[in-house]
């Protein structure tokens, strides 16, 4: 019967291992990352210039993205699609609930999609009115 | 011998067994299930580096390395800022890897200056008179290639759909 704690030590470990490596690497608080923008903007976060963003028609970017629901859903509740065809989970964090919690991923895509869409990168407080508009949805 | 070890084992050994009991089950001829499979495993061109394969699949499939050649590649990787209407850019090391991967893996000839898969002349060859205007209007694009290669993704495009 001593053999048998090896066995279950070893199993345990397997079974740790596997459950550690199905959890995402990426996990920052959504509230810390709305809060390191809140810390370079100018004035406090505007849900309302949040939902405009979303969805008004630009005119300085690029030609193909006029408008973020150009790949977006047409509301962020809805799902959106890119131009080659792939499905983009809603941008509202009630129904995709990990949004927003990987701040490499958020410079990333701001930094892509502000340039695709308004010409130019992003205010902070652009970013913290989209981000608080998204997360109330 | 151990009762735990006996245990462990059986149960390991069904949940290897238990998939490949019931895909034989589910197949009229199996066999030619399973040769069919690895034969597509082998000739498959998907992309082997996860990075370039996380990276790139963003937007569209990870298109195969060896679809453009090495020129294209660079190309293509050199203008991601201006990437066929869109800004894809990248932190400089993970463009330098991505690139290093294509470029290593490249093969086919394209025409200077073309970096589209979609407009060498072999696609052009293999395209013409071969898809419906229904199917062009569903997939949009023919960067689009998994609405009609069910597969693209896995890099197979010889089904028949
Ligand atoms: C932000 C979204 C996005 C990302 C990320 C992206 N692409 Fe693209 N890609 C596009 C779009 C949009 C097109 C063009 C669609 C069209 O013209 O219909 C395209 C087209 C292409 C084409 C031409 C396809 C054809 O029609 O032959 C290649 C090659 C390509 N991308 C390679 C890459 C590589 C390599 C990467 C990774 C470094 C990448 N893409 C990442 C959006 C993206
Ligand atoms: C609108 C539908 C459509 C789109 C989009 C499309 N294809 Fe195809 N493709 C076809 C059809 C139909 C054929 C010819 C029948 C066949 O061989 O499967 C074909 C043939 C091919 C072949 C030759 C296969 C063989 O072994 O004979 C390759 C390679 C290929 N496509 C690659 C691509 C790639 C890469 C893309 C995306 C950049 C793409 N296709 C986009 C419909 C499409």
């Amino acid at each position: 019967m001593a053999s048998t704690r090896p066995v279950l030590i070893t199993s345990l470990a397997a079974i740790l291992m596997m459950v550690s490596l199905n959890t995402p690497a990426q996990a920052d608080s959504r509230a810390d990352i709305i809060n390191y923008f809140a810390a370079q903007a100018t004035g406090p976060a505007n849900p309302a210039k949040g939902a405009k963003l979303y969805s008004q028609a630009f005119n300085n970017g690029k030609p193909d993205t006029p408008s973020c629901t150009t790949c977006h859903g047409k509301t962020p509740k809805q799902e959106g699609q890119t131009r080659t065809g792939k499905t983009i989970a809603p941008m509202a964090v009630s129904q995709t609930p990990d949004r927003f919690t990987d701040l490499k991923k958020v410079n990333k895509w701001f930094g892509r999609n502000c340039k695709s869409v308004i010409g130019r990168e992003c205010t902070a407080q652009e970013k913290v009115d989209f981000l608080t508009y998204l997360s109330q949805q | 011998m151990n009762k735990t070890i006996v245990v462990l084992g059986s149960i390991m050994a069904l949940a290897i067994a238990a998939p490949l009991l019931t895909a034989q089950a589910d197949s009229d001829d199996h066999n030619r299930g399973i040769w069919r499979g690895i034969w597509q495993v082998a000739k498959s061109s998907a992309v082997t580096d996860p990075l370039t394969q996380q990276e790139c699949s963003e937007c569209h499939i990870a298109y195969p390395p060896r679809l453009l050649s090495a020129e294209a590649w660079k190309g293509v990787m050199g203008n991601l800022s201006n990437h066929f209407g869109e800004d894809a850019s990248l932190d400089a090391n993970t463009r330098q890897q991505i690139e290093t991967y294509l470029v290593g893996n490249a093969s086919r000839s394209s025409a200077p200056g073309k970096l589209r898969i979609s407009e060498q002349s072999w696609f052009i060859h293999e395209h013409q008179d071969e898809v419906s205007p229904r199917k062009f209007a569903q997939a949009k694009t023919w960067s689009n290639c998994q609405s009609c290669h069910k597969d693209a993704a896995k890099g197979l495009f010889d089904d028949d759909d």
